[in-house]
This record gives structure tokens, C-alpha cells and sequence, in this order.
């Protein structure tokens, strides 16, 4: 988590151990471009591993979506105000990026059936990895299905990793709904994977 | 739900631990860093954030609070003896006070807290600075003097003083509640505060006015006092200067006597304004009604509102030929899924058909047709569709110039998935199936790396089994492939002949180091020396979507989306002429209504190509590129006057372009009288019963305001009996199958959210 930058009166040069995420964006917008490696060392691994959450554990997969979620956050990076923390806004992007990947397009129906028969989409990695264990899929699966709310909330807890605290001022609730909606998700996924203890 | 059932499912949701990224990701994202930013205003300015209003009440509430608690304090201390006691412990902690006789008439314990500023502050010892800054500290001193006041033994000069101490504190309060007027009165500047300032009022001191907007900031500790780090503007600048140079000057006496920094004991300092008295505009950044960033990543381009006549009866846009929208809704729908509705752009749907407008005589370049009624898809009987269609010229492909191909292919590892490089294979060989002898083609293909496979040759044989040997693997640099492939095309530049780099890519693109304005830079230079870029996007999202969409504008060029080997061949086979030949340039539409038959106007799509209309005739504008045997279809709504006159003029359609090879521009117009309308929707020829129900559809799925009345099922049922007219056409029996797809796929989704 950033450190306070109080007390830090000088622009430059920006201390890339301790210089807050909004230090380091300032610098980055006067054009130090080494301030925005520093951020995305910082951040980088956790967009990452929600990646990795996401699709199910396919690396390739889950680097593009990463390489796609700063490109988007760059592009973007205007509408950031500081509100949040950086790194919950680079998982809003992250999620965002992730369902309009699923949303799209995709291995439900191939490209072309005729091309698609005869040769089948081996992808780098094989299928296996990609799909990691039975049982971690069919906990993705089930998830994906929840109602839209539910999903998102029980995506930012387990996948971004994110505390309840900021999932509720990113989603503009209260602490109290996070976690009813979290109940609600444990009851249908309970019912959907027959969890026993 | 058991807690151990809980944790299970808790466990089973965190999953397994993911390991480290691999290694180049890093450089990866390293190198799509921009090399210019725009910060959010709250962020550009250093430390300033918006202070929402309520906490402001808030905050003057507790300074008013502490005010009265102090002058209650005050008040039972008047006997002198508690206050002496506090004062001389002040005094004995180490701060002396140095200049006893001034100053003492208003505020009792100042000087303990604010001594080493009055050798810089005594110069307006009387002015509304100072008495301030002295009135800040009263209650600091009073809350402190009331926790020493035990420990301390009576040696004091400052006899006298306390009486008047409560006067300070009521002064303070009065002061405070000017403050807090202020709030109420929304002054601009006291909206705007620090953090850290901000922070402390909420729990400490009261600050009078003038010090509201300087923010000073002291560390409510017993002995702890921060070192001014806090920088503030002051309301009069000479005196922050002093006040400053004094802070620093006893800063670095403390630490030269080697005072431990938590005993050092500072006040108070201002600076400057550091932010400029306007916020920064935030322009064109900010989102419509405050949308969450999600909404930002689309280039959703809004909805074209209804236009009064009255205010501005002309219409005017680029002519857009492109169709990607059509195929990725197709593909969506095909997949069971609402496309999402930045996805849904209605002229590209629109032009998908064909309307079966006469193709032009031999002698010109292009053919108007206008025609219009009433609709099934507007509000009430006033308003009535019309379509307006363009058609340019076909070239026959023995008569055309020869070409000059660079196919740049993307190979990088995403390719792979779904086969995609597999269908960019097949349509490159059926592409090459119908080239004629002597057009040459090169190819270039990028994974990590870029490299040319081939030099433009006219050895067709040589590329298809250079084609049919590339292989997906690495990553995606873009950048590097589309220099190549422009240097190959400069290389055997054609003169007179048709000049083309070609990019297929499912869009996964890392535009490089330099971002995509360079490449977007050298596109442009290259199209005006006539090498244009045709991108073809293959298996992609949204927003790769509109990066080859800008790559393409930027070239001159087109841009088409395939989904299927069919889409491959209907856009590199059936309109190999329209995709290579360019046969207008800069081609504009204006349409003019006549205010007194219509009232008010519609554009159904072109959001994204908007042209003033005064500068329809202005040839330096860039606009639409229009190949041969291309059509385009544009769509309004109107409403009619009550009293439009029997004989009257509905709109004027006029087409201005440039011919290709040319260097004048060429104006057509074609009017559409109110005696054309048709009076029945059934009687309407099925082109433009066709192009309103596919526009309307679009708009269903793009959820528009103006759709908001209009069912998937109707435009459905209208589909299908157009289907029917046409002799089964697919093309249109297809779309009415996508309409009966996004009948169900929307009842389905609002049955979900009725049981959310």
C-alpha cells in the first residue's frame, strides 16, 4: 500500500520505494516515465493473479488480459481521481476487461466449424493447463453463473483479493450489503457444488 | 450455512496459489506506459482533494465545539492562578517567550506556542494574519495548558493576560461561524482543501477566517508539534515568504543543536498558492452522468439526438462503408449473447445490405437514391423514414491497375485460439485464387518480433505455401509487423497502381514502445503518399476493435471484422475490387431539410462522423474513402409539419467527393419531394422497409433512447416477411433470425433481472 506522501515537497525525483501512487502518477504526467514502471512493478502482480483467477488459470491468456487491462487504465487514466486506492481501480479495469472477454465471442462456437473439425485449437499450453483441475472449474463455472451482483462481489473478494471495505466504496454500498451479497453468493454456490465439510 | 461449510467454500473460491507471471509480461506492460498523460484534476494538483460539503458542516461544527469549550475553560479558570500555572509550564517545557510586552492584548498563551514566529510575524503583529495565527493556537495552548496545569510551579510574567483570555476564545467562535457561512455560501476557495488540513480541523483547533483557505496545520500531540511541511496558500504572499524563510531558518537550528525532531516544536507555515484559482477544466474527459471508468474503454460515440429544423436544418457527415458491426453482432448472437452496445454502431449495420440501388450509368461515378414513409418504428403518424443511398461505380477487375499486396499477419500466440490464423490462412489462399497475374504480393508476419516472409512477388505459388507454413507463437508486436510491411510496400511502390498494406490481426496488439499515436502517424504519412491500410480484425474485442479501426481511418483505408471463412471470402474475394480500389475520396453527405415540411430530424448512426456543416465544401476535411461498387445507406427519422405545403421539399440529399486520381471535388444532390413519401409503411419499396427495420434493430441492441418503445419481435416479424419478398434472400433471412435470437436472449435477461 502507498505510503503518505506528506511532507514531500519536491517533485522530482520521485523515490520509487516510497512515493505514493498519486506521487507517482504526477511524475508520470511530467513525463517520467520511469515513475510508471514503478507503478506497474507495484501493481502488475496482483492484476496479474486476478487474471489468472479469472480465466481458470491459462497464463498466456491471463498476460494478454493484463497487458489489456493497462492499456485500458492508461487510456483511461484521467477518470482516475484518487478516490480509491490505485490498485482497486487497476482491478475494476481488470474485471471489466475480463468480462468483456468472456462476454465475447469464444470457444462456444469455433470460428469456422469446417476449419474447426479438422483441426481442433490445441493452444500453446494444452488444454489441460489451461483448464487446471476438474474441481477448480467447475468452482469458476459456478461462480460465473451467480446473478450479476453476486458474481462481481464474490469475484472482487476471491480473485482481486480486495477487502470488503474497498469492494464497498468501489461499488458504492455499505460493508453490510458486501457481505449479504457474499451470504447470499455461499448459499447458491453451496447448492451449486455441493459443498460439504 | 455451517462456518466450517464457510470456510470450505472460502478456501475453494481463493483457489490455489497462481505462481509468478511470466517474466516478459513485465517488459510487455513496460512498453505500453504512455508517453503523456492527462491527470484527473483532483490529482493533478498536488494534495488537493474535493472536501464534500457534509464533512465541511461537519468540520465547522467541531471547530465551533471546541471554540465554546474553551471559552468555558477559560471562564473557570478566571481566578488567574490555573492559568498562570499553565503558561509558565508552556514556558519551562523549553519555549521561551521572547517578546513578553507585545501583542498580549487579545490572546493569552500565544506566544508559548508561536514564539519562534514572532521574530517574522511582528511586523504585522495587528494584521488579520497574525491575529489569526495567534487565535489558531489559542485553543491549542488552552487544551495543552489544561494538561500540564498539574505539573507545573508558578513562575510567571504573563499576569494579566488570562482575564482576557476567553475574549480570544469568543472571538475564535465568532470567527468560526464565519467560517462555516462561508460553507454555506459555497465560496470557491474553501471548497478545496488538503488532507492533511483538513484531517486536523476535524479533531483540533479552530481556525479563523483568512486561515480556513491557509490551512495551517499543527500536530495536535502534547510535544509533537510536525515541522510546517504543509504548504498552503496564504491570502498575502510577502508575509508567507518571511513566515517560510523563518520556518526553515529555526528548522535548521533545531537539528543543528540536535533537538530530536519529535521535540521540535513548530508551527504553523504558509506558502504560496499552489494551485491555480480554477480548477483545470476537465474538458472532453469526463464521463456522461459520472459513469464509472468501466463504461470509458468503448469508444461509445452516443446517440444522435433529434434536430429542430428550426436551429439546424442541415445534416452533415462522412460517408462510412464499413461493416465491421454487422459481423460482430452476428457473432454474438450466433453465441447466445446481447452484444454489449458500444459494440452496435447503426450505419455499419445499415450498410451491411445491400438495398439493391441501381448501380450508376457508365459515365458517372455514383448514383443517389432517396425515398421514404411512414414507419412501424416511430412514436405517431407525423413522422415518417427515409432512406438515402448512395452507389459508386464497379471496376471491372481486368480493367483495374495492378496491385501491389503486403499482407501483414499477426502470428503471436493469441492467434492460435480458435484457429483464427487458420482462417487467416484460408482467405489469404482464396484471395490469391482470384489476384490476377501481375499483381504482386508480399508478406510480413509479427510475433515478438516482426519479420518479412516474403517480398511482394508475383509468384502467387511461392506465397501460398510461404502462407501455408506460418505458425502462431510469442507475442504481439503490431508495431514492428506494420513497419516492415510499409517498408516492403515502399519498396515496390506502384506508381498508378493500387498500393495496399493489408493487416490481420485479432487485434491483441502491443502498439510498441512509442504508442499508438507513431504508428498512427506513419499510417497517415503513408496513406497520402497512396499506400492504404485495409485491417481485418479476426476473433477480436472491443477495444482492439476501435484501435483497427483507427488504424485503418488513419490509412485511408477500410476496416472489416470475419468471423467466418464466408466473411473471409465476401470481403477479400467478392469485394477484392470495392476493398483495393478506391474510387472516391473524402466523400461527404449533406442533407438538407426544408423547415416548413420538416420540424425535426433524426440521424440514425454516423455518430463517429460528424462533419460541420460548414465545411461540407471544405476539401481539406478527411472523410469516408469509398472503394468500387461500394454502397452506403443512410437512415432519419422526420416529423412533419401540420402544415407542410402539398408541394414542398422534404430534404436535398447532396454528395460531394473527390474523384480518385483527381484534384477537384465533385458535388451530386438529389431531392426527395413530399409527393415521394409513400403513404403506407406496406407500400414502402422493401429497401427502405428493410434498411428501418435493420436500423431499428441496431438500435434495439444499441439500447438508444429513441428505440426505447420499439420489441426484437416486431422488427422480427417485419424481418422475416421482408425474408419472404425477397425469395428467402439469406442475407436478410439471416438477420431476421439474429432479430427472433435477441428477442429471446432479451426476454431472457429481463426475466433474470425481474428475479434479481
Amino acid at each position: 500500500m502507498p505510503a503518505p506522501d506528506i511532507g514531500s515537497r519536491s517533485e522530482a525525483p520521485v523515490d520509487s520505494a516510497t512515493a505514493s501512487d498519486r506521487a507517482l502518477l504526477r511524475a508520470l504526467a511530467s513525463g517520467d516515465r520511469a515513475a510508471g514502471e514503478v507503478l506497474v512493478e507495484r501493481t502488475y502482480r496482483r492484476v496479474w493473479s486476478a487474471h489468472m483467477k479469472f480465466t481458470g488459470g491459462d497464463a498466456d491468456l491471463a498476460a494478454d488480459l493484463t497487458q489489456e487491462t493497462y492499456r485500458r487504465a492508461w487510456a483511461a487514466i484521467a477518470s482516475f481521481d484518487g478516490r480509491a486506492a490505485f490498485a482497486t481501480w487497476l482491478y475494476r479495469i481488470a474485471y471489466t476487461t475480463f468480462l468483456n472477454h468472456v462476454r465475447r465471442p469464444r470457444r462456444v462456437v469455433p470460428l469456422d466449424p469446417e476449419v474447426e473439425a479438422v483441426a481442433s485449437d490445441p493452444g500453446p499450453n494444452g488444454e489441460r493447463q489451461i483448464l487446471g483441475t476438474e474441481r477448480d472449474l467447475r468452482v469458476r463455472q459456478a461462480v460465473l453463473a451467480l446473478p450479476d451482483a453476486l458474481r462481481d462481489t464474490v469475484a472482487a473478494r476471491f480473485w482481486g483479493d480486495l477487502p470488503v471495505r474497498e469492494i464497498a466504496a468501489s461499488e458504492g454500498i455499505s460493508e453490510v450489503a458486501v457481505r449479504k451479497r457474499l451470504r447470499r453468493a455461499y448459499g447458491l454456490l453451496e447448492a451449486a457444488l455441493e459443498v460439504t465439510s | 450455512m455451517t462456518r466450517t461449510t464457510e470456510r470450505e467454500l472460502e478456501r475453494r473460491l481463493t483457489g490455489p496459489p497462481v505462481g509468478e507471471p511470466p517474466p516478459e509480461l513485465r517488459d510487455r506492460l513496460i512498453g505500453d506506459i504512455p508517453h503523456e498523460i492527462e491527470l484527473h484534476p483532483d490529482l493533478a494538483e498536488r494534495r488537493v482533494v474535493r472536501f464534500p460539503s457534509r464533512q465541511w458542516r461537519l468540520a465547522a461544527a467541531a471547530t465551533v465545539v471546541l471554540a465554546l469549550t474553551a471559552a468555558v475553560t477559560w471562564r473557570l479558570w478566571d481566578d488567574g492562578a490555573a492559568m498562570r500555572a499553565a503558561v509558565e509550564a508552556m514556558a519551562s517545557d523549553g519555549v521561551t517567550e521572547s517578546e513578553p510586552t507585545v501583542s498580549r492584548s487579545r490572546v493569552v498563551a500565544e506566544e508559548t506556542a508561536t514564539d519562534e514566529l514572532e521574530a517574522g510575524a511582528a511586523g504585522d503583529r495587528d494584521s488579520g494574519t497574525a491575529a489569526g495565527a495567534r487565535q489558531q493556537t489559542a485553543t491549542e495552548t488552552g487544551r495543552a495548558g489544561d494538561a500540564r496545569a498539574a505539573e507545573v510551579s508558578p513562575r510567571t510574567d504573563v499576569a494579566g493576560t488570562a482575564a482576557e483570555a476567553p475574549e480570544a476564545a469568543v472571538v475564535g467562535q465568532l470567527r468560526d461561524e464565519d467560517a462555516a457561512s462561508d460553507i454555506d455560501g459555497a465560496k470557491p476557495q474553501p471548497a478545496e482543501r488538503r488532507n492533511e488540513a483538513s484531517d486536523l480541523k476535524l479533531r483540533d483547533a479552530p481556525a479563523p477566517r483568512g486561515e480556513e483557505d491557509a490551512r495551517r496545520a499543527a500536530e495536535p500531540g502534547r510535544d509533537q508539534l510536525v515541522v510546517g511541511s504543509v504548504e498552503a496558500p496564504h491570502p498575502d504572499p510577502a508575509p508567507a515568504a518571511e513566515l517560510r524563510q523563518e520556518e526553515t531558518r529555526q528548522a535548521s537550528k533545531g537539528a543543528a543543536a540536535g533537538v530530536p525532531k519529535s521535540e521540535m516544536r513548530t508551527v504553523v507555515t504558509y506558502a504560496p498558492p499552489s494551485w491555480p484559482v480554477a480548477p483545470p477544466s476537465t474538458g472532453g474527459t469526463a464521463e456522461p452522468n459520472d459513469a464509472p471508468y468501466g463504461d470509458v474503454f468503448f469508444r461509445e460515440y452516443g446517440v444522435n439526438p433529434f434536430v429542430d429544423t428550426a436551429d439546424d436544418a442541415l445534416s452533415t457527415f462522412g460517408l462510412e462503408v464499413d461493416t465491421g458491426s454487422y459481423t460482430v453482432v452476428r457473432r454474438y448472437l450466433a453465441d447466445g449473447h446481447l452484444p454489449p452496445r458500444e459494440a452496435v454502431r447503426v450505419e455499419e449495420i445499415v450498410n451491411f445490405f445491400d438495398y439493391g440501388d441501381p448501380a450508376p450509368r457508365s459515365a458517372d461515378d455514383v448514383q443517389l437514391s432517396v425515398e421514404g414513409a411512414p414507419s412501424p418504428y416511430t412514436d405517431n403518424d407525423a413522422y415518417r423514414v427515409l432512406r438515402f443511398g448512395v452507389r459508386f461505380r464497379d471496376v471491372d477487375t481486368a480493367a483495374r491497375p495492378p496491385a501491389v499486396l503486403t499482407f501483414v499477419v499477426d502470428v503471436s500466440g493469441s492467434m492460435a485460439r480458435e484457429n483464427r490464423l487458420g482462417l487467416v490462412q484460408r482467405a489469404l489462399a482464396s484471395l490469391l485464387a482470384n489476384l490476377r497475374s501481375d499483381d504482386r504480393v508480399g508478406l510480413v508476419v509479427y510475433g515478438s518480433v516482426g519479420e518479412v516472409v516474403l517480398e511482394p512477388t508475383t509468384d502467387h505459388e511461392m506465397v501460398r505455401r510461404a502462407i501455408d507454413r506460418l505458425a502462431p507463437g510469442g507475442s504481439t508486436n503490431a508495431e514492428e509487423g506494420l513497419v516492415l510491411g510499409y517498408r516492403l510496400a515502399d519498396e515496390f511502390y506502384r506508381s498508378g497502381g493500387i498500393n495496399r498494406v493489408i493487416l490481420c490481426s485479432d487485434g491483441v496488439a502491443n502498439v510498441g514502445r512509442t504508442g499508438p499515436e507513431s504508428i498512427l502517424a506513419r499510417i497517415r504519412s503513408e496513406a497520402e503518399r497512396g499506400i492504404e491500410l485495409t485491417s481485418v480484425g479476426f476473433g477480436m474485442g472491443n477495444y482492439n476493435d476501435v484501435l483497427l479501426e483507427q488504424l485503418a481511418d488513419a490509412g485511408d483505408g477500410r476496416y472489416a471484422y470475419v468471423d467466418t471463412f464466408k466473411e473471409a471470402r465476401r470481403l477479400f474475394v467478392e469485394e477484392l475490387t470495392g476493398t483495393l480500389l478506391t474510387v472516391a475520396h473524402d466523400a461527404k453527405v449533406q442533407v438538407e431539410f426544408d423547415p416548413d415540411v420538416v420540424t425535426r430530424w433524426r440521424l440514425l448512426g454516423y455518430e463517429n462522423r460528424d462533419v460541420a456543416d460548414e465545411r461540407f465544401r471544405d476539401p481539406t476535411v478527411d472523410a469516408g474513402e469509398i472503394g468500387a461498387g461500394q454502397h452506403a445507406t443512410a437512415v432519419y427519422e422526420v416529423k412533419l409539419a401540420d402544415d407542410a405545403p402539398q408541394r414542398g421539399t422534404v430534404a436535398t440529399l447532396r454528395l460531394r467527393y473527390r474523384p480518385a486520381g483527381e484534384n477537384r471535388e465533385v458535388e451530386v444532390e438529389q431531392r426527395l419531394a413530399l409527393a415521394d413519401l409513400q403513404r403506407r409503411w406496406q407500400d414502402a419499396p422493401e429497401s427502405l422497409r428493410l434498411a428501418a427495420s435493420v436500423a431499428e434493430l441496431a438500435e434495439l441492441l444499441k439500447g438508444t433512447y429513441w428505440a426505447r418503445g420499439g420489441s426484437f419481435e416486431t422488427v422480427a416479424r417485419e424481418l422475416a416477411r421482408i425474408a419472404d419478398e425477397r425469395d428467402g434472400d439469406p442475407q436478410v433471412a439471416e438477420v431476421a433470425r439474429l432479430a427472433r435470437t435477441a428477442a429471446r436472449l432479451a426476454g431472457d435477461r429481463a426475466a433474470a433481472d425481474v428475479e434479481e
